[in-house]
């Protein structure tokens, strides 16, 4: 099978821990023990990601390919989560969604960057809380909202549907 | 490093950038900035107490009202940037058309705001 990908490196998660920016697209991404394709920012030309916390991290991006690496201070915290569930009656996910969490000033940040879904709390657990519930909250604003949306936000609003599914 | 108060982050975009303001649900107030009866782009703030939004929340956050950079944000809030120039941002990012008589201002601090989002692929190992 032939691929536009380009496969441009490999590193190693020695400590500390490195992350890295890419002045381009991310298409996805092989770990040594599985697939991590969560890392890229949508509609942005610069992307920005963390290494997980497995031993190697290959990457995959269209061409043409420039960039530079970018090794950065360790995060105060940062980790992956795997959200499975929104905590709603009247909602539920249509695909588990890895959700990076990390901590920037006085607030955690969970963010799934890819499609730009965020949100923050003062605890790890509540940053995911509001993360799940801003997803269902965004949802029901943008679909109230949706006869009179930019071409940007009905984008956004069919993203949403495809992952926050009601509840039969 | 950009860091800005929630509190008056919250004000400034309802009253200098004349965003619609959804406080009705739980966990967030939503601001929704509007022209010509067309929802350009959006954002929120968690409710509670006040609190300061730290560098990546300001850069999240003016990545969803499509104002492209943090330090856009920052211009606004500081009064470094007014209503017309946020919306010729706004406009130029999410790919409205400008308003009559509208200002027009390149969306420099946003590289790449003219691509469209294209889906992750599988990656593919050589």
């Amino acid at each position: 099978m032939v691929s536009t990908e380009t496969n441009i490196g490999r590193i190693a998660n020695y400590r500390p821990r490195p992350s890295f920016s890419l002045p381009f697209v991310v298409s996805g991404a092989n770990v040594s023990e599985g697939s991590f394709t969560s890392v890229a920012s949508s509609g942005w030309s610069f992307q920005q990601a963390e290494t997980p916390a497995w031993s190697t991290f290959d990457f995959y991006v269209g061409s043409p390919v420039s960039g530079t690496w970018i090794v950065e201070q360790l995060n105060d915290l940062d980790s992956i989560w795997y959200l499975t569930d929104l905590d709603s009656q009247n909602y539920r996910l249509g695909e588990v969604l890895t959700v990076a969490v990390e901590k920037s000033g006085d607030q955690f940040i969970a963010s799934e960057p890819r499609r730009g879904w965020f949100g923050y709390g003062d605890s790890e657990d509540r940053a995911i809380g509001n993360f799940a519930s801003g997803l269902v909250e965004e949802l029901e604003g943008l679909s109230a909202r949706e006869g009179q949306l930019s071409q940007h936000l009905r984008e956004e609003l069919a993203q949403l549907r495809s992952v926050v599914i009601p509840r039969r | 490093m950009a860091s800005l108060e929630s509190d008056k982050v919250d004000a400034i975009l309802e009253r200098k950038l004349g965003c619609e303001v959804d406080r009705k649900t739980r966990d967030h107030n939503y601001f929704y900035v509007k022209e010509n009866e067309v929802f350009l782009s959006k954002t929120k703030i968690s409710k509670g107490p006040k609190h300061t939004l730290d560098n990546t929340l300001v850069m999240l956050m003016a990545r969803q009202l499509q104002l492209g950079v943090a330090g856009n944000l920052v211009k606004l809030v500081n009064c470094n940037l007014n209503k017309d120039e946020c919306l010729a941002i706004i406009r130029a990012s999410s790919g409205a058309k400008p308003a009559a008589g509208a200002a027009q201002v390149a969306p420099a601090a946003k590289p790449g705001a003219s691509q469209p989002y294209s889906k992750p692929r599988s990656p593919q190992k050589k």
